[in-house]
């Protein structure tokens, strides 16, 4: 195994401490969906673990300070604990609310909305989702046409947002939202958060093709909102979008949890089925998990290199466009191989509620499709690869 | 995790170099140097020596700059980026390392410091005509008669024999009755009877011989190692070259980018730049980005050089070489391509950066032999 460069003796007791916390404090039925590779988990594990962390001083918040309840974490430290969240199948933070809302509100949110909107997302009460794409703004996000109209002290909201991650299960929404035009299409857009009790909002589950349910379309008529929902000032909803998605440093290149399948296919392809021939021994299938192998680990140093500044030189300001393609390719190549791995076993579509199996492996051969199925979403969700490239073209090279 | 003394070193090193190779080695020096012999300019292997850089891959014990494969990296990216070429790699890097390892009786102490001044150039003689990569099966013969060990057969892939004042070269010994060790290294001097070597130019401008030894004769006092130490020698040696060329690819990779870039953003066709084309903009993304990883497997490279588990260190080694030869031929595919038809002329140094990266990737292993060598020992290692 190919491994990364150890951090100070410091930061590797930390990183014993945490994975400690995690091992004795996950539970296992929690632990078994996320090992599953499951994204989908219900609102109650997902806050039933964000607690337990909570309770051990503010680890459910990573990125946040100490004054805000977080832990107040150097980055290293941050990249550390993500990392040992994933290799032992812990949930993914919970995005929405402690990766982008809160830390956008440290930066732009007034006392009043930090003092409302901060507890909740902390103690886990308010579960929030993000409404940024439209049905005619996918990649050309500037172009987005939901409105919001002022009439008196609120905001009058029409239209609607699609591939809502998780709305069926949120609270809350914030996003972007058109509220006037200017010369640019970048100009007039606003950044609003908006109650999902709200009269006029409803919510069209929208299913993948592989038969999950994890994103939706949020419909917006005649939505009355107040105005200090508005974050920032009426305008700024660009600038605070683009910071916002800054945020997802650590994030979309997904490498530790990509680490974690690979164990995953490492035990399946190094264990012997009776009267068969280990998968590792068969050399096709050798020289791709090896290529795998490499080329994780390759990004791992990549990641390490631009996000935690080896060298002060390393830093590049597109790092996070390239780690978020890499990271998804070879993730998907991850998943594809692990579906393989299981022959035509990997055709069986058992029903979701199955829980017997014929075949005795690490990693149930119905997952495994469904997986492969499933993760063809990353190339495309968060900005998709191409327009990564488009980032890369531009602000790093100079093409215009 | 690199402390700020070593990286201040390291810009040092670049800077240096760098400038060094701006003001004596540009392509049209390249393109000169190469047409003639030796291949390289012997006055600035002497300035290159005065400054330091024979003495870097050498410990402070033996009169060295301390051996860090970090600083020799450095180096060698610049030398990838400039095109330059010349012993330094077979001499100061290969040689240099096996011989700071000899036990017997050499005369490595002085041996390493003539080649630390850059009076003495070392080449190994490793590799056999029929072995390809492999240094297992050892065809060329050491006997011991009448007092003295008389060498025998052929040895494949020799750089730069002809500036050689030694060469490294690795025999077995052939008489089945004894109980001595299998291989041993032997310092032999260039100019023996029996020595004939037959020359080749690289693709690269390099130099490389085939190397024949016809009833050599030489004494206990050329031998280095003997056993699984003189292969654990080669081994490592080998294993800091690939860092070295590591490095030198990726200074390759740079340069070939950044002129690509230039070229794309110049050239206008349908009446804007060629860099405004989305399709065009994404191949050099992706080369940009193989650039970004190879940087990042290169100083993996260098930190192989460092452990201490044999397979952790090989694996990581063979990962590398592997990954980054076969993103840097891609890039300076992609190079050519880009150019269009410019891409295809000499004066342009578009085709030399691939004759460099090919010939490069080429030794000491290339990407399908690292790529087996990595899978073997991940067989080796636990699920």
């Amino acid at each position: 195994m190919l491994s990364a460069p150890p951090f100070d003796s410091q930061l590797e007791e930390f990183r014993q401490t945490t994975r400690q916390f995690i091992e004795n404090n996950l539970p296992d039925d929690i632990r078994d969906l996320v090992a599953r590779e499951r994204m989908d988990l219900p609102r109650e594990a997902q806050v039933r673990w964000h607690r337990i962390l909570k309770n051990q001083g503010g680890w459910c918040c990573p990125s946040w300070p100490k004054s805000y309840g977080g832990p107040g974490w150097s980055d290293e430290q941050q990249y550390i604990f993500e990392q040992e969240l994933s290799l032992n199948n812990a949930p993914r933070l919970m995005i929405y609310g402690v990766g982008m809302l809160g830390p956008t509100l440290f930066k732009y949110g007034t006392e009043q909305q930090k003092a409302r909107y901060l507890p909740d997302i902390l103690n886990g009460n308010t579960f929030w989702c993000q409404g940024f794409s439209e049905p005619n703004s996918g990649s050309d996000l500037a172009s987005l046409q939901c409105r919001m109209t002022l009439d008196g002290d609120e905001y009058v909201v029409n239209g609607s947002k699609i591939w809502t991650s998780e709305a069926h299960l949120a609270d809350w929404i914030f996003g972007l939202f058109r509220s006037g035009h200017g010369e640019r299409k970048q100009q007039g857009i606003s950044f609003l958060m908006i109650d999902l009790a709200s009269r006029g909002v409803s919510v069209r589950p929208l299913k993948i093709f592989e038969q999950t349910h994890e994103v939706n379309q949020v419909f917006f008529d005649h939505v009355r909102v107040p105005v200090e929902n508005v974050v920032g000032d009426v305008g700024q909803g660009w600038e605070i979008g683009k910071y916002l998605l800054g945020l997802e440093r650590f994030g979309t290149a997904e490498v530790s949890r990509t680490k974690a399948s690979m164990k995953r296919l490492t035990q399946l392809a190094f264990t012997t089925a009776p009267g068969a021939t280990r998968l590792i021994d068969q050399v096709d299938f050798a020289e791709r998990y090896c290529q795998i192998e490499r080329s994780l680990h390759a990004l791992e140093i990549t990641e390490r290199r631009l996000l935690l500044n080896d060298r002060h030189t390393d830093s590049i300001d597109t790092g996070a466009s390239m780690l978020k393609i890499r990271g998804t390719e070879i993730q998907s190549d991850v998943f594809r191989l692990t579906a393989e791995a299981h022959a035509h076993f990997a055709a069986i579509d058992l029903p979701d509620d199955a829980t017997t199996n014929a075949i005795d492996n690490p990693c149930q051969p119905d997952d495994a499709a469904r997986n492969y199925f499933n993760y063809r979403k990353t190339p495309i969700y968060s900005g998709s690869n191409e327009i990564q490239r488009n980032i890369i073209a531009k602000a790093e090279l100079g093409l215009t | 995790m690199s402390d700020s003394s070593t990286l201040e070193h390291l810009s040092l090193i670049e800077n240096t170099a760098r400038r060094f190779l701006q003001d004596n080695y540009t392509f049209a020096d390249h393109r000169k140097l190469i047409a003639e012999e030796p291949g390289y300019s012997v006055n600035q292997w002497q300035e290159m020596a005065d400054l330091g850089w024979m003495q870097l891959p050498i410990d402070a014990e033996f009169g060295g700059l301390g051996g860090n494969m970090a600083w020799v990296a450095a180096l060698a990216k610049e030398f990838g980026r400039a095109l330059a070429v010349g012993p330094y790699l077979p001499s100061a890097v290969i040689s240099a390392k096996i011989i700071q390892r000899a036990t017997g009786h050499c005369n490595q102490a002085q041996l390493l410091r003539d080649m630390g001044s850059g009076d003495v150039i070392v080449s190994p003689a490793l590799y056999e005509p029929r072995s390809r990569y492999c240094l297992e099966k050892i065809a060329v013969t050491a006997v011991r008669q009448n007092g003295v060990i008389v060498l025998n057969g052929t040895k494949a892939a020799v750089l730069y024999a002809q500036s050689a004042d030694y060469f490294v070269v690795l025999a077995q010994s052939a008489d089945p009755t004894t109980t001595l060790p299998v291989y041993w290294l032997y310092l032999v001097p260039s100019d023996l009877d029996g020595i004939k070597l037959t020359h080749y130019r690289m693709h690269d401008g390099g130099r490389m011989a085939e190397l024949n030894l016809h009833n050599v004769e030489i004494s206990e006092s050329h031998v280095m190692l003997s056993g699984p130490k003189a292969f654990e020698a080669v081994e490592y040696a080998l294993c800091c070259a690939n860092a070295s060329i590591c490095a030198e690819l990726v200074g390759a990779m740079e340069a070939t980018l950044s002129i690509t870039l230039e070229y794309v953003k110049s050239r206008t066709q349908f009446g804007r730049a060629l860099s405004a084309f989305q399709s065009l903009q994404h191949r050099l993304v992706d080369m940009f980005m193989r650039v970004q990883l190879a940087e990042s497997m290169s100083r993996e490279a260098v930190r192989a050089t460092e452990l201490n588990d044999r397979v952790e260190r090989e694996m990581m080694s063979s990962a590398a070489k592997c990954e980054i030869s076969r993103a840097a031929l891609l890039n300076a595919e992609e190079a050519i391509q880009l150019h269009g038809a410019m891409g295809m002329m000499d004066e342009i140094p578009a085709g030399h950066f691939l004759k460099r990266i090919f010939t490069l990737s080429m030794l000491f292993g290339d990407a399908d032999y690292h790529q087996a060598h990595y899978r073997s020992l991940r067989l080796q290692a636990d699920g």
